[in-house]
């Protein structure tokens, strides 16, 4: 019994980081799944998003030495208005012009990060980002509790604005944009609303990746993480709440987790050959469910349910 | 004057390839529509191709440059067909076509590095002439791939606009069901047009290429500023597509002789930001009320 | 906004327009002087293909945009123009228009498409995450008033029909509660029975205060339920009168029912 939990649980430190990453692909999901299952606005530049919020953490806590909260404050605001700010260049371009406002919000981000080295300390780095408490040996699990506690309220949230009028206002601006107008609905001004909300707590699971890397780079906010986020969220059902989370669990779960940690793969093979496979595997994954079963493992919504249960509350 | 003739010809020489990318990704958003993203590993493999016969065989830049081109066109029509064309028979939503194509690239960018290995590679050239116009220097390689887009531009232009097979490009985007009532042969023409668009991309790897190395993110580096300038020139045609990458390369230029590299990418961005905000793109309403 | 120099037709609103032109190319689709739409509880809008009503009626709701001219609202109590207004705002002075062309949202049920009708803008807040059940308490008997009227094959899952989604369509508008509204070709699709009960219903509405004007190729429904006819040829209304007048009319006759109809 003690050897299999020796086995599972050895090494608790890349464990809980495995972990770690997981729940910042979950959360940024949730908040993707909102955007793109829900609204119909694919943002590609969610790592842009996440990366303002960890930037604007890093930044307020280790140039302008503020305090955690202000600075968790200053994350969500940053992300908040980046998202405005998107949400207003896109309201009326369609996907093809959505896909490139986000990606140059993105790139943006990076590159502002990369050029101003007084600020953000550029390639060499930034931290280091300590953790706002201490418990002992095992602050970093606590950590991971608070990040459950985040992104189940997330989750909450998500579900909830699908059994309210806020989420049918969503789904009718993402499939019907012209009817929802001819229906008094804002359309644009919901999509700007949308985007700022979302991107805030895009921002805000950015500044609560700070104290997990305690040293921050620019190299951390590439294409990969937007990448994974729209694998997982794909492959569990972009319209469903839970899709990033079930999706996640198959992608980052099986890799960054279960083969990393429990697999003993040479160091080699584990250095280039593992991560290239993996991003082919997303690739082909991303490729195959959006052709042959575009809403993922989950399905499509099932508002009949919802309205069914209406009746009876 | 001395700034503005620095900057045209920095910008036309060093964005050249970005002309000739833009061009490539144009025809096809332009028939199909269809935003691809792979497009940027169709640039990344025209470099490495074009590497690879340069390097394996010893062939002269030149030759590695035209099969290269043949070979990225071959690509781009593969991927039309396995991919694009069956996302099209199932009717997948704008968003899902673009995410497809992004599943595409980033499988190909990291596919490809199992076939030529992980580290950058490097052309085996001899190194290029130097050359100088108003006190502005250029590499011989620039100034080919100037003088290619130039002819090449003027020769997509002439095939789109004078050919049989031009027009019938231009019926079957505009109408496609007319298009096939009128004898059109749709996967043919839209063969052709891929293919142009993959040679196109390719060369402009291989360009990019031989003037630094062939890397697997050569082609997404590139990506977002080729999709900018399609976007931006694509409504006026071919003629717009090239003006706008022209354009590009020449306010970037200017930007660069003025301020960091890296904030002039980023004034550079958000000119385009504006551009697409201020012009809007909505070329189809969903639906009409 | 000013003050209103008197409504015209006794408490209900009316569509002003003037100057009104909208060209595709170098073709003229709409070119209208003077109208005014609503001074009688039912106008009919007929007139051949390509006339522009159609094209007109979405100059008004400004789903598409005019060249040049303006439309206004006077609802009595005051007048908008609408021809500066966004779509949506349009839709929020009680001028709302059904769809010619089969329009629904993929996704939401019959329910959803009505509740979303019904909801408020402080409804629709992102933090009124419990807001459903005032919603459908405060307008659940409403839209189940106009479920018990119709029958949808499947009342809490999705509209599956042509003639299901049209009338979908038209209740959705119905529950605006508008001023104005305006219906384009709203039985097409439907059957004899259905259209019945659809008039019905509007006639309805019509008594308690609602205008419509009716654009339908089912003639018999316009000649039946009109108060007036407008008739439009080439982009412009060239005759208006009661039903009888314009049935009877020779320019109506030869540029658009035939020799045979009468």
């Amino acid at each position: 019994m003690s050897a299999v939990w020796d086995y599972l649980f050895g090494s608790p430190a890349f464990l809980i980081f495995g972990t770690y990453t997981l729940m910042m692909i979950v959360g940024l999901g949730i908040l993707l799944h909102l955007q793109l299952g829900v609204t119909g606005i694919g943002n590609f530049g969610v790592a842009g998003f996440w990366g303002a919020g960890l930037y604007a953490f890093g930044i307020m806590q280790v140039t302008y030495d503020v305090g955690f909260w202000p600075a968790l404050l200053v994350a969500t605001a940053a992300g908040g208005v980046l998202g405005l700010i998107t949400g207003w260049v896109i309201a009326d371009l369609d996907d093809d012009g959505v896909l490139a406002a986000t990606l140059a919000v993105a790139t943006i981000v990076y590159l502002a990060i990369d050029s101003e080295k007084d600020i953000t300390g550029g390639r060499v780095g930034l931290g280091t980002i300590d953790f706002p408490f201490d418990v002992g040996d095992r602050t970093d699990l606590a950590w991971l509790a608070i990040l459950f506690g985040v992104v189940g309220l997330l989750l909450w949230y998500a579900r909830r604005v699908h059994r309210s009028p806020y989420g049918r206002l969503l789904i009718a601006t993402g499939t019907n944009e012209p009817l929802a107008r001819s229906l008094r609905k804002p359309v644009k001004r919901t999509k700007v609303g949308v985007m700022a909300l979302t991107s805030a707590g895009m921002g805000a699971l950015g500044g609560l990746y700070g104290p997990i890397v305690h040293f921050l780079f620019p190299t951390q906010l590439t294409v990969a993480i937007t990448v994974s986020v729209i694998t997982a969220l794909v492959l569990g059902g972009q319209q469903r709440p839970l899709g990033a989370f079930v999706g996640a669990l198959l992608t980052v779960g099986l890799f960054d987790i279960a083969i990393k940690l429990y697999v003993p793969l040479p160091k080699d093979l584990l250095e280039h050959a593992f991560p290239v496979t993996k991003q082919i595997i997303f690739g082909a994954l991303l490729i195959f469910v959006l052709l042959f079963r575009p809403l993922g493992i989950l399905g499509r919504m099932r508002r009949e349910r919802h309205v069914k249960g209406l009746s009876r509350v | 004057m001395d700034f503005v003739a620095k900057a045209v010809i920095i910008g036309l020489t060093e964005q050249a390839p970005l002309v000739l990318a833009a061009m490539g990704m144009a025809l096809i958003y332009n028939l199909s529509k269809v935003i691809n993203v792979a497009f940027a590993e169709t640039i990344t493999l025209g470099a490495y191709f074009a590497q690879w016969v340069n390097v394996a065989f010893g062939a002269s830049f030149y030759l590695s440059l035209a099969i290269s081109g043949i070979l990225a066109g071959v690509l781009s029509c593969v991927t039309y067909l396995l991919v694009f064309r069956t996302a099209e028979r199932r009717g997948v939503g704008p968003v899902e076509v673009i995410i497809i194509s992004l599943g595409l690239s980033v499988l190909l960018r990291y596919a490809l590095q199992f076939v030529f290995g992980y580290e950058a590679r490097f052309f085996e050239t001899p190194p290029p002439t130097f050359m100088k116009l108003f006190g502005v220097g250029f590499t011989s390689f620039q100034l080919t791939a100037f003088i290619l887009v130039v002819v090449l531009a003027l020769l997509f232009y002439l095939f789109v606009q004078k050919t049989v097979w031009g027009r019938q490009v231009r019926a079957l985007a505009s109408d496609a069901d007319l298009a096939k009532v009128s004898g059109i042969n749709p996967l043919l023409t839209t063969l052709i047009m891929w293919f142009l668009a993959g040679a196109a991309g390719g060369l402009a790897g291989a360009f990019w290429g031989v003037g630094s190395s062939a890397k697997p993110g050569l082609g997404w580096d590139r990506f977002l500023l080729t999709l900018l300038v399609v976007l931006v020139g694509g409504a006026r045609g071919l003629r717009g597509v090239i003006l706008a990458g022209m354009g590009t390369g020449v306010l970037l230029s200017a930007l660069k002789l003025e301020i960091a590299p890296l904030r002039a990418e980023i004034v550079l961005l958000v000119v385009f930001i504006l551009v697409l905000k201020l012009r809007g793109n909505r070329f189809r309403e969903l639906a009409k009320v | 906004m000013s003050e209103g120099n008197g409504s015209a037709s006794g408490g209900r609103a009316t569509i002003r327009i003037s100057g009104l032109t909208k060209s595709f190319g170098d073709q003229t689709v709409v070119n209208i002087d003077e109208l005014v739409l609503g001074a009688k509880p039912v106008e009919g809008l007929i007139g051949p293909n390509g006339a522009g009503k159609t094209t007109l009626m979405r100059l008004i709701m400004r789903s598409t945009k005019a060249d040049t001219g303006s439309v206004i609202l006077d609802d009595g109590s005051g007048e908008m123009v609408l021809s500066k207004l966004a779509p949506h705002r349009i839709a929020s002075l009680g001028v709302v228009k059904t769809n010619q062309v089969t329009q629904d949202f993929a996704g939401l049920t019959i329910w959803d498409s009505l509740l979303l009708a019904v909801a408020q803008r402080h409804d629709e807040r992102p933090h009124r995450i419990y807001r459903e059940r005032h919603v459908r308490e405060s307008h659940g008997e409403e839209i189940q008033s106009y479920l018990d009227l119709f029958e949808f094959s499947e009342p809490e899952g999705f509209a599956h029909s042509t003639g299901e989604k049209k009338l979908l369509d038209v209740i959705r508008c119905l529950l605006l509660k508008p001023k104005i509204l305006l219906l384009d070709e709203p039985t097409a699709g439907l059957p004899d029975d259905v259209t019945a009960q659809v008039i019905d219903m509007l006639r309805t509405k019509v008594a308690e205060g609602m205008s419509v004007v009716i654009v339908e190729h089912d003639l018999d429904v316009i000649w039946g339920f009109s108060d007036i006819v407008h008739f439009m040829a080439e982009g412009d209304v060239i005759l208006e009168g009661d039903p009888d007048y314009i049935r009877a009319h020779s320019t109506v006759v030869e540029k658009y029912l035939g020799s045979g109809h009468v």
